[in-house]
Formats: C-alpha cells, sequence, structure tokens
C-alpha cells in the first residue's frame, strides 16, 4: 500500500503535539514540585494493540516504563476494557519505574472500536512507606507502600470514589497528591479527546496507516543507526556501594538484528531497597540508548525491535516479591544507565559517530534528608541538592561541570535563596569542586558541593543516604576515574557566632568530623544547632590519557581556578606561570 | 503626496522604525494623511547609518529631507535587534563580576539547567557569562529576612576592584544573595566601583529585584556584556537624530512593549531583547481595542519564523523570564512563542516515506529557489509560488522578480522521493507547514485552558496573509484581519507605544502583611514617578498600575493579578485574595485552590507609564461595494487547477470579495480561500469571514 507522505506526516506531528499537550495539562493541573518543576512525569501514546506511538515527550525513561504498564493492563483487563475507563497502576513488577511513580494509563475508543491508548506517569512524594518518600531502611516490599497493580480507577468516565480514597487513605500529603492525581486523569481526559477529534477528522484508516508507517520508519532509522555500530560483543562489569558492594555484569552484542544485552554474571537481588525490577531496569537502559545513540531520532515501538534485553530473574536489577525496590529509579536504574553508557561508548569508538562515546558521568545519590518543625511551628521535611555529579568526558569534548547523571536530561537546582526562604537553615557555600574531574585527554565535568547548617532552630531528624562513596565514574581510553562521592557531618561548631565576619566556609570550621555511611544505621540521628554538612558529588571521569590533554585546556583550568597548580604538573605535567 | 511648503513648523508627525534582520521598516504618520511605509536595507556595519538611510526614504516618499521631515516629528520610536545579535554573534564587552563569599560558582552551575543542554548528551552547557578566573567573591552576607548578618568587607571590595582593573574588564557585575530584600550592601559595592573606575555597571537590585541568585546573577551578567555597546549605540543615534534636526527625545521599544528614552534603555540593554517583535504585538492590541475586539492571535511570519502571542479580554500575555545566551534570565517581555516555520524552510523526504518541511531554513541567502540566487532546495515560498499563490511580477514591491521555473525544478526534484507531481508537493508543504503553525497556535491556547475559536486571528509579516485564512479554518476561527500596516507592523506599534516603565520586586510574604506589601508599592511608585518625571512626562500624563504575583503557600503556580491603587489595607488584600482565588480556579481548574494553606504574594509590579502623542487609528468612510478584479491567475487548490481572481491593493473601504481570490498589495500578498470572504473595514483592514 502506497502511504500518503503528506497525510500520514501531518498526522504523525499531530499525535506528538497531542502528547506534549497531555503532558502541559497535567503540569498545569498538578501542584507538587515534582511534577510542576522538575517536570519528572511521561507522556505515551500507543495504538490499539499496545504498541507505542509518542514515546514519553518529557523525561525518556518514562515512555519504557508506561509502555510496560500499558502490556500489564491489557493483560489484567482482557476482554473487559470499556469506554470511559481508566487504570491506576504503580507496581514495580507491572512496570512502575518504583513504586512512588504512579501512571494512569486510558483506552481510547472511537464509536465503539478501541483504537488508542493514552498514559501518563509521574512521581508522587508519598506512598505511604514506613518513612516518607523512599525507604531506605526497607526489608520487604510492603514497608515501601501501598501497591496498586491495574486497577480501575475511572468507571464510565467518573472517578472511583472507593479506589480514589484507598489511595488518599494511604499517602503521607493527601491533599496535594490528590491534585496531582487528578491532573493525571484530567491529562488523559483531554489527550484521549483530541485522538477521538483526529480520527475523526481524517479517518480511522489514515490514523492506521499513519501507525504503520511511523513505526516502520522508527524502526528503520534505528535500524540504519544500529549499522554504523561496530558488531561484535562488548562486555562490562561495573560496582554498587550500599550496605556492601554490589556487581553488575554485562555482555552487549551487536549484529545485523540489533543490540542483545545480557545481564547474566550480575549479583543475585539485595535484602535493602536499592533492587529494581525488570522494567525500571529496562527504561534506564532505553534511557541512555534514547540520548546516546537516538538523540536526533523519533523513538517509538520501532525504535526498540532493535533491542533486546535479558536479565536474570531474582538479581538487583530484575528482583521477585517481596524484595524491596523503591530505591530503583535513582540507585540500581542509574547502574544500568551507567554500563549500558560503557557499552555503547566502546561500540561507537570507531564508527562516524564516535564523538558520542565517552567517559562515565557522575551517577551517585546523595539524600540528606531533614524534617521537624521551623520557628513558626511548620513541619517540614528538607532534601537539598542530591545530584552534584561531573558528566563524563566526551570523545572531542571536556565532561559539563555539576551535570548531574547522563540521562537526567530535565533537571534543575533550587536557587540557595529559595532553599533559605522555605526551610531553617543557612548555606555556607555552593560550587564547584577543584580537582575533582577524572583526568583525560578530555577531562571529566567536575563534582559540585554544598555545606549547609540550621537556622533559627535548634534540631532536626536527618534521615540521609546516599551510593556511590567508594565506587567513582571510571574513565575509558586512558582517561582516569573521577573523584566518588562524600557527605561529611561536622559536629558542634562555632559557625553561628562567627557569621558577623562574614559566613565562614566548612573547612574553616573546628568539629568532630563523621564521614556518613551509606545507609543509616537507624532512623535517631539528630542534627544540633551548629552541626555543618557537606554533601560533594561524583566527578565525571576522563576521555583519553591525560598526557595527551592539550597545554592549552590544561591552562585553561589552571585559570578558571579549577586545577591546582600540582595537580597540573603531576597529572598533566604542565607548570603553571 | 507632496509636503505643504507653506513654512509652517507644527511638529505633529510621528516615525517608527524597526530595524530587523534584513530589512528596516519606517513608518510615517501625519493627521489627515494616510500612512507612509517604506522597507529599506538594513545596514548591519553601521547602523546608525542604516536608520538615516531609512528616514531619507521616508522624507523622498513626502518630497522633502530628512532634516524638514524630523524637524515636524513630535515622537521617533525605535526599535533595534542590536541586543538580540549581539548576543546571537557572541560579542560582548569584557565583564567582571562581584558576588557573596561561598558562592562564586553560581554563574558556572547555573542552576544545572539540563533542559537548556538538552537530550543529546554530546551537547555542553553555554559557557559562563562571566569567566571564572574574573568572578570575585567579598565577604557579606544577608538572611532570607533581609537582616544583615555580615556586613561588606571593604578589604575584599578593594582587592576585587584592583584585579579587575589589572583585567582589564569593560564592565561589571554586582550581585549578592537576597540584595532584593536589602540592598545596602550591593548600593554601598556599585558606589565604590563607580568612584575607582568608568566601567559600565550593572548591579542585580536594580536589573532584576528579583528571588532566585543565578537568574538575577545571570540578567546582571548578561546587562554588563551589552552594556557598553549598548549603551554606545543608543547615544550615537540620539546624537545623530539631534544633529539631523530631531527635537523631540527619541525613544526605544523593551521587549516589554513601552518606550524608554535612550539614557534609560542605555542602562537596561537586557530589556531590549525583543523590541522588534514586541511592536507587532501592541499595535495588534491598539487595533483590536479600536475594532472592540478582546480575545486577538497575534500571528507574525517572516523568512525564518512563526511568532504568537496573545491578547485575551484586552490583556496582552506576558512572561518574566527568558532564555538567551544558554541562560535563564529575567526580563519582563511580552510573552511571544516562536517555531521555525516561515517561507525559507525546507521540505525533504524522510525515508521515502514522510514530507517534512523545517526546521532547516534557506534563509535569506540562497533563499527559495525561485529568488533565483542559487537556492536549490524546495521552500515554503516555492511552493507558495508553484501553486500560484505569489504574483510573479514581484514580491517586496516588485524588487524581486519571482523564477517559477525554478520552483518547478526544485518541487519536481523532491516530489520524485514520494511519486508526487510538483503541484501536489507543494501543497503537501504548504499543508504540513500550516498544520504546524495551527499547532503552535494551539499549544498557545488549547495547553492552556483557552478555546482559540474565541480568538480573532491577526495576521502580519511578510508571510502571514497567505498562511492565516487557512490556518483559521483549521483552527475553527471565524475571523482574520490583516491590518493595512502588515508589512510594517512592528514599526507602527513602536511610534504608537507610550513610555513605560516596570518597576518590580520579589517580596514573599503573606498577603495579611499589608504594611510590607503597602511600603514596596510605596517605593515603587515613587521610583517610578522619578523615572518620569526625568522623562519631563508631566503629572497629568502619568498612569500608575500595579500587578502582583501570588500563589498559594507551598504551592508552585503563581499567578498575576491586578491591584487598585491607593493604600493598602487589610481590607484590599482581603478583595486581593478573593480575586486571586478566582483568577487561579479559572486557569488550573475548580476544586484546584487551596486557601487554607494562606495566600502568599511573590512579586509586586508597578507599571509607570507616561502618556505620549499616539497615532489615532481614524475611521474613514465605507462605500459598499463588490471587488473588481484586475486580473486572474491558475492556482492548484485541493488537488485541481481553478482560475482565482487578483485584485490589486490598497482596496477602497467596504469593498467586498468572494473567495477565492489573491489580493495583492505593496509587500505582501493575501490568499482569501474557497468560502471565505474579504471585506475592507472602516480601518482599512483587510477581514476574512469564513463561512
Amino acid at each position: 500500500m502506497q502511504v500518503d507522505p503528506v497525510l500520514t506526516e501531518i498526522i504523525s506531528n499531530r499525535l506528538m503535539q497531542i502528547g506534549l499537550e497531555g503532558g502541559l495539562v497535567l503540569q498545569r493541573c498538578a501542584v507538587s514540585t515534582s511534577v510542576v518543576d522538575s517536570r519528572d512525569l511521561g507522556f505515551n501514546i500507543a495504538d490499539a494493540t499496545g504498541r507505542t506511538i509518542v514515546y514519553s515527550v518529557w523525561m525518556p525513561r518514562h515512555g519504557t516504563t508506561l509502555g510496560y504498564m500499558l502490556q500489564s493492563c491489557m493483560k489484567r483487563f482482557e476482554g473487559d476494557v470499556r469506554p470511559g475507563d481508566m487504570y491506576l497502576v504503580n507496581d514495580p513488577h507491572s512496570g512502575a519505574l518504583h513504586i512512588l511513580d504512579l501512571a494512569v494509563m486510558a483506552p481510547v475508543h472511537y464509536k465503539g472500536e478501541l483504537i488508542a491508548w493514552v498514559g501518563n506517569a509521574t512521581h508522587h512524594v508519598d506512598v505511604g512507606a514506613m518513612t516518607p518518600g523512599r525507604a531506605p531502611l526497607a526489608t520487604d516490599w510492603h514497608q515501601e507502600g501501598i501497591i496498586f497493580k491495574p486497577t480501575r480507577i475511572v468507571e464510565g468516565g467518573k472517578i472511583r470514589d472507593d479506589i480514589f480514597g484507598l489511595f488518599l487513605d494511604n499517602v503521607r500529603m493527601p491533599r496535594y497528591q490528590s491534585l496531582d492525581l487528578k491532573a493525571q486523569i484530567s491529562a488523559n481526559f483531554a489527550a484521549s479527546q483530541k485522538v477521538i477529534d483526529l480520527v475523526e477528522r481524517y479517518g480511522v484508516e489514515a490514523f492506521k496507516e499513519t501507525v504503520e508507517s511511523s513505526i516502520e520508519l522508527g524502526e528503520q532509522q534505528a535500524r540504519e543507526r544500529v549499522q554504523l555500530l561496530e558488531k561484535g560483543v562488548y562486555h562490562e562489569v561495573t560496582y554498587l556501594d550500599y550496605d556492601k558492594l554490589y556487581r553488575l555484569e554485562c555482555k552487549l552484542t551487536i549484529d545485523d538484528d540489533g543490540l542483545h544485552f545480557d545481564f547474566a554474571g550480575t549479583d543475585p537481588e539485595a535484602k535493602t531497597f536499592i533492587n529494581c525490577a525488570l522494567p525500571c531496569a529496562v527504561a534506564n537502559l532505553h534511557n541512555i540508548l534514547a540520548c546516546q545513540l537516538f538523540p536526533d531520532l523519533s523513538v517509538n515501538a520501532g525504535t526498540w525491535r532493535l533491542v533486546d534485553v535479558s536479565i536474570p530473574s531474582g538479581t538487583i536489577i530484575n528482583c521477585n516479591p517481596p524484595a524491596p525496590c523503591s530505591g530503583a529509579s535513582t540507585i540500581t536504574g542509574w547502574r544500568v544507565q551507567g554500563i549500558t553508557l560503557a557499552l555503547l561508548t566502546k561500540a561507537l569508538k570507531s564508527t562516524s559517530r564516535s564523538r558520542y562515546s565517552m567517559a562515565e558521568w557522575g551517577w551517585g545519590f546523595t539524600d540528606v534528608q531533614w524534617t521537624g518543625f521551623d520557628q513558626y511551628g511548620r513541619w517540614y521535611s528538607l532534601r537539598g541538592d542530591m545530584n552534584f555529579h561531573g558528566g563524563g568526558a566526551r570523545a572531542e569534548v571536556d565532561g559539563i561541570d555539576v551535570s548531574n547523571i547522563a540521562g537526567s536530561t530535565n533537571t534543575n537546582s533550587p536557587s540557595i535563596e529559595s532553599y533559605e526562604y522555605r526551610y531553617p537553615v543557612l548555606y555556607l557555600e555552593r560550587g564547584v569542586v577543584p580537582d575533582s574531574e577524572g583526568a583525560g585527554q578530555y577531562r571529566g565535568g567536575r563534582a559540585g558541593y554544598w555545606s549547609r547548617c540550621l537556622y533559627g532552630v535548634d534540631s532536626a531528624k536527618d534521615l540521609t543516604f546516599y551510593i556511590g562513596r567508594d565506587v567513582g565514574s571510571r574513565g575509558v581510553f586512558g582517561g582516569n576515574d573521577g573523584t566518588s562521592s562524600r557527605i561529611i557531618l561536622k559536629r558542634g561548631t562555632d559557625v553561628l557566632s562567627r557569621l558577623r565576619d562574614g559566613v565562614p566556609l566548612y573547612k574553616e570550621l573546628e568539629g568532630e568530623e563523621e564521614i556518613l555511611p551509606q545507609q543509616p544505621s537507624g532512623l535517631d540521628r539528630v542534627i544540633n544547632s551548629g552541626d555543618v554538612i557537606l554533601v560533594r558529588g561524583m566527578g565525571g571521569a576522563g576521555f583519553g590519557p591525560a598526557e595527551l590533554r592539550s597545554e592549552e585546556l590544561v591552562r585553561q583550568d589552571l585559570a578558571d581556578g579549577l586545577l591546582s597548580p600540582e595537580r597540573a604538573l603531576e597529572i598533566y605535567g604542565v607548570k603553571a606561570e | 503626496m507632496a509636503a505643504d511648503d507653506q513654512g509652517i513648523k507644527v511638529k505633529d508627525w510621528l516615525i517608527g522604525v524597526d530595524v530587523g534582520g534584513t530589512f528596516t521598516d519606517g513608518v510615517l504618520l501625519r493627521p489627515g494623511h494616510a500612512p507612509i511605509i517604506v522597507k529599506t536595507p538594513t545596514n548591519i556595519a553601521d547602523p546608525v547609518a542604516g536608520l538615516l538611510g531609512c528616514l531619507d526614504a521616508l522624507g523622498e516618499s513626502v518630497s522633502i529631507s530628512k532634516r524638514d521631515l524630523l524637524a515636524r516629528t513630535i515622537k521617533l520610536g525605535y526599535g533595534t535587534t542590536q541586543a538580540a545579535n549581539l548576543i546571537v554573534e557572541g560579542k560582548g564587552s569584557k565583564v567582571g563580576f562581584i558576588t557573596t563569599r561561598g558562592f562564586k560558582d553560581t554563574l558556572i552551575i547555573a542552576e544545572i539547567g539540563r533542559e537548556r543542554i538538552g537530550m543529546d548528551l554530546t551537547h555542553s552547557r553555554a559557557p559562563s557569562l562571566v569567566p571564572r578566573s574574573r568572578i570575585y567573591e567579598v565577604r557579606e552576607r544577608v538572611d532570607s529576612q533581609g537582616k544583615e548578618l555580615a556586613p561588606v568587607n571593604m578589604d575584599d571590595v578593594k582587592a576585587a576592584m584592583d584585579s579587575l582593573a589589572a583585567d582589564g574588564v569593560e564592565a561589571v557585575g554586582l550581585c549578592f544573595l537576597w540584595s532584593f530584600l536589602n540592598s545596602e550592601h550591593e548600593v554601598a559595592v556599585a558606589e565604590a566601583l563607580k568612584n575607582y573606575s568608568n566601567w559600565f555597571v550593572s548591579v542585580s537590585h536594580e536589573i532584576a529585584p528579583l528571588l532566585g541568585e543565578y537568574k538575577r546573577s545571570a540578567t546582571t551578567a548578561l546587562n554588563a556584556r551589552l552594556g557598553p555597546l549598548v549603551q554606545q549605540h543608543l547615544l550615537s543615534v540620539g546624537r545623530s537624530l539631534k544633529a539631523e534636526g530631531l527635537e523631540a527625545l527619541p525613544l526605544v521599544m523593551t521587549s516589554a512593549g513601552g518606550l524608554l528614552t535612550m539614557d534609560d534603555a542605555a542602562s537596561k540593554p537586557v530589556s531590549l531583547l525583543s523590541s522588534g517583535p514586541a511592536g507587532g504585538v501592541l499595535a495588534s492590541k491598539l487595533l483590536a481595542e479600536r475594532m472592540g475586539l478582546e480575545n486577538v492571535l497575534c500571528a507574525d511570519m517572516g523568512g525564518t519564523t512563526f511568532d504568537v502571542s496573545l491578547i485575551t479580554e484586552g490583556e496582552l500575555a506576558l512572561s518574566e523570564r527568558a532564555e538567551y545566551a544558554g541562560q535563564e534570565i529575567f526580563t519582563e517581555a511580552i510573552d511571544i512563542v516562536s517555531i521555525g516555520a516561515g517561507g525559507g524552510s525546507i521540505g525533504w523526504v524522510d525515508h521515502g516515506l514522510r514530507l517534512k518541511v523545517g526546521p532547516q531554513s534557506a534563509g535569506s541567502d540562497p533563499g527559495p529557489a525561485c529568488y533565483g540566487h542559487g537556492g536549490n532546495r524546495a521552500t515554503v515560498t516555492d511552493a507558495n509560488c508553484q501553486l500560484g499563490r505569489l504574483n510573479p511580477e514581484g514580491l517586496a514591491g516588485g524588487r524581486l522578480h519571482l523564477d517559477t521555473a525554478a520552483a518547478n525544478q526544485v518541487l519536481t526534484d523532491l516530489g520524485k522521493e514520494v511519486n508526487l507531481r510538483p503541484e501536489q508537493t507543494a501543497e503537501g508543504i504548504i499543508s504540513i507547514v500550516d498544520a504546524a503553525m495551527s499547532d503552535a497556535i494551539r499549544s498557545q491556547t488549547v495547553a492552556k485552558g483557552l478555546d482559540p475559536r474565541e480568538y480573532t486571528l491577526f495576521a502580519y509579516g511578510g508571510a502571514a496573509p497567505l498562511h492565516a485564512a487557512s490556518i483559521a479554518i483549521d483552527l475553527g476561527i471565524k475571523r482574520v484581519v490583516v491590518p493595512l500596516l502588515a508589512p510594517v507592523f512592528s514599526a507602527y506599534g513602536i511610534v504608537a507605544s507610550n513610555i513605560q516603565h516596570v518597576q518590580s520586586r520579589s517580596r514573599v510574604v503573606p498577603i495579611t502583611d499589608f504594611g510590607t506589601i503597602g511600603s514596596v508599592f510605596a517605593e515603587l511608585e515613587t521610583s517610578g514617578v522619578q523615572a518620569l518625571e526625568q522623562d519631563a512626562v508631566p503629572e497629568t500624563s502619568r498612569i500608575l498600575l500595579r500587578t502582583a504575583q501570588l500563589r498559594f503557600k507551598g504551592q508552585m503556580h503563581a499567578v498575576n493579578v491586578t491591584m487598585p491603587s491607593g493604600p493598602v489595607t487589610e481590607e484590599s488584600m482581603e478583595q486581593l485574595g478573593v480575586k486571586f482565588v478566582e483568577t487561579y480556579e479559572r486557569l488550573f481548574g475548580a476544586g484546584t485552590s487551596s486557601a487554607s494553606a494562606g495566600i502568599e504574594m511573590v512579586t509586586l509590579r508597578v507599571y509607570a507609564i507616561g502618556i505620549t502623542t499616539v497615532p489615532q487609528i481614524e475611521e474613514v468612510a465605507l462605500n459598499e461595494r463588490d471587488g473588481v478584479p484586475t486580473g486572474n491567475r491558475q492556482v492548484w487548490f485541493k488537488g485541481e487547477s481553478i482560475e482565482v481572481p487578483t485584485y490589486v491593493g490598497p482596496l477602497e473601504p467596504g469593498t467586498r470579495i468572494a473567495g477565492p481570490a489573491l489580493l495583492d498589495y505593496p509587500g505582501q500578498t493575501t490568499w482569501v480561500p474557497v468560502d471565505t470572504t474579504a471585506y475592507v473595514d472602516q480601518y482599512q483592514s483587510l477581514v476574512m469571514t469564513v463561512n
């Protein structure tokens, strides 16, 4: 059949626009920071058979988990998908990135026929775990919050009060979260109607023709891109530190059929919340492919025909209930991103797209959480910049200073003023860590750091966890590793009595220092007035041997004050003038 | 029309000039006469000469010298892309920066800002606006209540100034934490800087007194970088115009849609970044008011971009942030969204399956194939040419003859890739680009809960009148207006504006704190009045408007509401709260407000407006009649060739023409599709109604 090259282009552009508008409706109606400010959301459109046509217009990895969740919905409601239905899902084994990411999926019917699906996912601040948000001390998944396998939350176009109420009764911020969840439902209503209008205008046949040709185009474009890669077998092992050291292993085979990832050799599932279920692992892998291999292509179900992923069951990246996994999205999931990037880097190295080969980006997750009552008696929960990592060096250009992890493509860091306005804290400093880069012909991006103390209150409860204290980002092709993450607490300083001479920096203060462990030993750590916390992200790794770095670039780093003269001489062999 | 040589030197002429990338548009308005419009080439190397050239052309049109022209002018409004161009070209002055100790890297980290970097992992963040080696820290600190914790350490300041002098900087930016709450430290250091050297000094609490130290720093640094060059340019424009005989004070257009004197604008070049486009939106607002229209979609389509802005219930859509030079900055501006669709957008085929248009553009060099300057890719303009919608005898007032054979060739070549004839390919390109423009409008309306069918579409800029009717039909819009001055609409909007100083301040307090709110408004109004006094605006011509940005405590969405003038009392703030809840629920849906959380003030603004002489859009007598075609062209429409009558404008008011028709005006052609009627109204606009 000859496809209409004009009509299918118009319909395809319109579908993309509907996905975008769906996400905008969600942002407009929601109230939580994660949706509105961090844009941690995805919006997908799929055809009646569940093939993704519009892949997460917002954060890439949600595109994959939405695909999994749609399959779960179709399976659970097989033969019972009715017009006006919507399904709520947050079960990681049904496809959610982790339990805190709630999705709502909606079938779209036209004249009684199921023609498409729309769906969106976003991060909720709480799902009723043993601790607010994630549960770093969980030992099984029932401690991590309320679980929804696909559940009919909208029936005949009306919200089911029983299910909606069940959700609200089980979360800590019901007022905000009810608006967020309603926003998700509204976004689906809006997008469904637009898909129906589109089909009404151009006809079901033209719509179906567009779906087929879009998927075909997605596959063709991806195939050509994969053809550029060097065929062969690539192998990587990488590590993750939390309560102990965990190992991830992957073999990538590239042949005429595409990319085959095999994670045999990866450690068995952990007893703590760092695990991820299979969909989360695959989504993070896809996220890197979308940014490193296909950033200029439109990604859809056709793209992923070229990619298959095999992960042994019962491992940290394909765990089974009741293994806890609420930390998945930012911990083990990010290690999957790291290993995928390392494998692709090898396959890209001697191709026409070699500039896409790169060293590892910083990846830790430094989550400092202080809770308590402020000077006005209001309860607060303060975290902070959790991802002040340097980017990995690229084959032709240095890594980005303080970039966040590789796949986190829409992150921002709030201003110091917004932290100090909202919370009883005073920041001493926030900046770039000199000499933290993995050296190389192209160097990694430097880590960032910040330090703060309580201000206006006497104490707060602390629940701090992180990863990447003992393992840093790894250099490639002779490049060096970046520095690892650190969280250090200095107890009982005189910071507040010294403000008059200018706020002292962390290093100028006297006090008892403790490098915090990655996993908190319990829930009883307290921060007192005068205690200062210093958080340092991970430096990005280097690309190529440091001795090949151009003297001009070394001199620039010296001039910027981000490279010490000693290190310039020792690592790069350049003597400061 | 010849000038009257009676020696009468009444000053009542108005001139608007808008310097664009390729053309400089000029408009001359004389009471009782038809407006004069000219388009002259932009002189990038010597912008002042370019401006004077445009004035020469205006003078020639009325057969008088530039000197006589200027002598009769009471107001000259100027729109300039200079500041925006400097950014695009990466030019600017050598800048140093001073900030609070511990926070030297604010401009380096730039809030991480991965959205600005994009999804591609080989992309990098835009370089810091100031190299790290020229950023100096000073011991000082204020807390979130505005209380001083540490005084300014003047030894640190002295050391920084010595280093800046040694660095040889031309401009200095200054931003301390919390300076928008307590500006004493910045004031003291700015004073020291000015005493030390003749640097251009840009101070954050003056440039952008808003919460968020990165955006405030970036705005201040960018202002410093543009400062010396923009200042030099504007002052030289002012001097040249005076030397050429202009006695009136020349005014320059800001992104916010108001005019400033050259001196004021020179101290705040970041406020000029979208000087030109703002003019077109403002002109739309004036015409809409005259026509009694509340809701207008302003669509400007040129060679490379399609710009959309909204007027809703008579109010302009405003924004306070924008991205320039890869940085996010605070700037009060008319909210204009731009997509890469214009006459130069290139058509191409993806894998033999899809015909696509843009985002690549042929620009003005080589331009579309039919311009005959060596363009060999099929563009939107070539498609219009192929379909017979353009007058082959000439665009741009006959200066450009169209090479229809070249257009046919590139479209034939492109069509072969998808088995389409050149006419089908051309029609495909037009449908795709029209749909993309419709989508741009949808994302400005539907996605914000607004219904485009409640709007009238205003189409201006060279290419818009050809596409406007099709876009309107697609969106269910019933009425399209092509203003008489459409080809120079921005220049018209510029001279039709008033002086406007925008004073803003972040002050996050509960709205029950009416004492603080009242005193901040009083401060802002005092400085607004001072600015108007400096501009010599008489007291009776001054207007002060207040707006407040409010939000529910703990929530993210803030909403702008206008505030009454007069004393700020408990009662007036209660009323404001009620108004805010109404506005909020209208925007975000019933049930979304959470008044129990309490309402807080985020940003306070005062618009200090100085009324100046503005042109009146005159009503002309209507002489109802049917239009008489002057010829016809074969036009390809929905798969067949039809004969379409053509008309040469400007047409008499009261003329009615049924589509299909093509109206050739100087500088533009309007396409009136089948089932659409065009009518020249009492303001001489072409009003198309979709049946």
